[in-house]
């Protein structure tokens, strides 16, 4: 019984309360309180490393001993999603202090922008499926209203898909929930293990489980499901684009597929068909549909699908090198699409334009940001010695070690293909000639530079620390769902 | 009991034929609540089948209830200022994103 899950939760909200208060009287509570609050839940969560890493659990319990009440957990997976969450946002609410000065209203924007982080944040923390399920609801709801914040067409068009999808996404996961909750008389995630371990699948939890994977399927966009994610992601104003693509889908949909699949049904051969074939196809028809696209977070936005794609196939190779490269790839993608949403949204803000056609040659007035972004492309394209190499190698490694070779084909071809489309990306924006009317752009303000520098100094430093970072974040993570799977 | 359940899915499916078949914002939105309706209908049964008084399930529907009512009146405000935008309710016309 602890006092630090509740804090993440306390924290966000808190903020958001603060700045509600406080916005008429004091203009800039907003970027102080959000950044304060932000730089807040990184410190708590690095804190916590050196307990929870070493395979403790620090858990809140509030209310009843049973399902009723508030239950909070925090294991090393949680404790990893909880970190990547707190580095991506305080890159985003930094970036938001300039950026958003383009947009009215900037104090709504960070009492929305708390909210969803509060929201993302209970996710990670549920002890149980309610929890589980009140945490996506929190975050999707501010989420659909932060799409909306421009409120011109394209934003109100988005927004409106959005919402249509994710309802039908959350109606489908609370009848799964509660089918689950009547067969087995529990919601706790460890309970549940242990009440279906060892039982086969009767045909209700069958359904329950089809109904979960649609549900939180279309959470995370995989394939089938995936036609609101290039809309809502590329309209968002850019620090939410990056947490959107970053963090939101993950922790809102893969993190719920994470815990459903590995903790609380067993993996079994046929679930691990099933996830690697979404994954390979998300990976590959995501990739292809980027390499057509002009506008630049349009692009950026299918490459979502694409990454999530190889996390999803990491994962379901189900082999302890699978799971590890899928987690892997995760905290990478975070950082280097959290990045390049923020390379192009300040490309955005300074030339006004992010069709790529009509830019180029900004290396020389941009340098901040053609750096950053050529650091961000070649990690996502899997180039030695950055981040995203190492974790695509793994993935291409487990599956050829397990015994898909097929899929690790699928995986090496969608990586050169990736690489294509930020060629593309980096020919059209930053190389080349200077058009006349881009002649005066200058680089970015300051605090929008910094998150840049420090996320790019991220992507490197995890490429050549990369068996530090394993070894202390991420195996971790991967044996929580290893020692439930086995 | 049979029949109850076979409701709950008829509303759903509706709901669901509403949302996919439509082209009017507001009958989009209004699938969207009868499958919010169903849900929270088929949790009280099964609540009742499993014969609990004030418990989990009903909690649970509570909670469908206000997470659907908080979703249906954003959808509602984004509605009404798409047709301040466009004109126009009907989604076949609301086509800027493309590709």
């Amino acid at each position: 019984m602890s006092i630090f899950p509740l804090l993440f939760v306390i924290i966000p909200l808190a903020a958001a309360a603060i700045i509600a208060v406080f916005y008429r009287v004091w203009e800039r509570s907003g970027d102080v309180f959000t950044n304060v609050a932000n730089a807040a839940l990184l410190v708590l969560s690095l804190a916590l490393v050196p307990t929870v890493m070493k395979g403790e659990i620090i858990s809140y319990d509030w209310g009843h001993s049973s399902s009723l009440g508030i239950h909070f957990s925090i294991d090393s997976l949680s404790l990893l999603m909880l970190i990547t969450i707190s580095v991506i946002c305080l890159a985003a609410s930094l970036y938001s202090v300039n950026y958003m000065e383009r947009y009215t209203s900037k104090p709504r924007y960070y009492i929305l922008l708390m909210l969803m982080i509060a929201g993302m944040n209970i996710v990670p923390l549920a002890a149980d499926l309610v929890n589980l399920y009140i945490g996506i609801e929190i975050a999707a709801v501010a989420c659909y209203a932060l799409v909306a914040f421009g409120v011109e067409h394209e934003y109100l068009e988005a927004s409106f898909k959005y919402q249509i999808m994710g309802t039908v996404g959350t109606l489908c996961i609370l009848p799964g929930i509660a089918f689950l909750y009547r067969m087995t008389g529990s919601l706790n995630i460890v309970e549940l293990h242990g009440i279906l371990a060892g039982q086969g699948l009767t045909p209700i939890l069958l359904f329950s489980a089809i109904l979960l994977l649609c549900g939180l399927g279309l959470k995370a966009a995989y394939m089938p499901f995936h036609a609101w994610l290039p809309d809502a992601h590329s309209t968002a104003p850019s620090p939410v684009s990056a947490i959107l693509s970053g963090v939101f889908i993950k922790v809102i949909g893969l993190y719920g597929m994470i815990r459903v699949f590995f903790c609380i049904f067993e993996m079994t051969t046929t679930i691990s068909w099933i996830l690697m074939v979404f994954g390979s196809i998300s990976l590959l028809l995501g990739v292809f549909l980027a390499l057509g696209q002009w506008d630049s977070k349009r692009l950026l936005a299918y490459h979502s699908i694409s990454q999530m794609g190889y996390i999803l196939l990491g994962l379901g190779i189900a082999t302890p090198l699978g799971i590890l490269g899928g987690l892997f790839h995760l905290v990478n993608h975070a950082l280097f699409k959290g990045l390049l949403f923020l390379d192009v949204g300040s490309v955005e803000m300074q030339t006004g334009t992010r069709e790529l056609k009509e830019l180029g040659g900004l290396n020389q007035k941009m340098p901040v940001t053609g750096i950053t972004s050529a650091i961000a492309s070649l990690s996502i394209s899997g180039f030695p010695p950055f981040n995203g190499f190492w974790s695509k190698l793994i993935i291409i490694i487990a599956a050829i070690q397990a015994g898909y070779p097929w899929f690790a084909a699928i995986a090496a071809i969608g990586s050169i293909l990736t690489m294509a489309s930020f060629l593309k990306v980096e020919k059209y924006i930053f190389f080349g000639s200077l058009p006349e009317k881009l002649q005066k752009v200058k680089e970015a303000p300051m605090l929008m530079c910094i998150p840049m520098v420090l996320l790019a100094a991220l992507c490197l430093g995890i490429g050549i620390a990369f068996p530090w970072i394993i070894d202390v974040f991420i195996r971790p993570a991967a044996d929580v769902l290893l020692i439930l799977g086995s | 009991m049979i029949p109850v359940y076979v409701l709950c899915a008829i509303l759903f499916l509706t709901g669901i034929y509403g949302v996919v078949a439509k082209k009017n914002l507001i009958k989009i939105i209004i699938g969207i609540s009868l499958m919010v309706q169903s849900v929270a209908l088929l949790l009280l049964i099964l609540g009742y089948a499993a014969g609990e008084v004030g418990g989990l399930f009903q909690t649970i529907g509570l909670i469908t209830m206000i997470g659907g009512l908080a979703v249906m009146s954003l959808m509602i405000v984004t509605a009404v200022r798409l047709h301040e935008k466009y004109g126009t309710f009907d989604i076949s016309e609301i086509r800027r994103l493309k590709g």
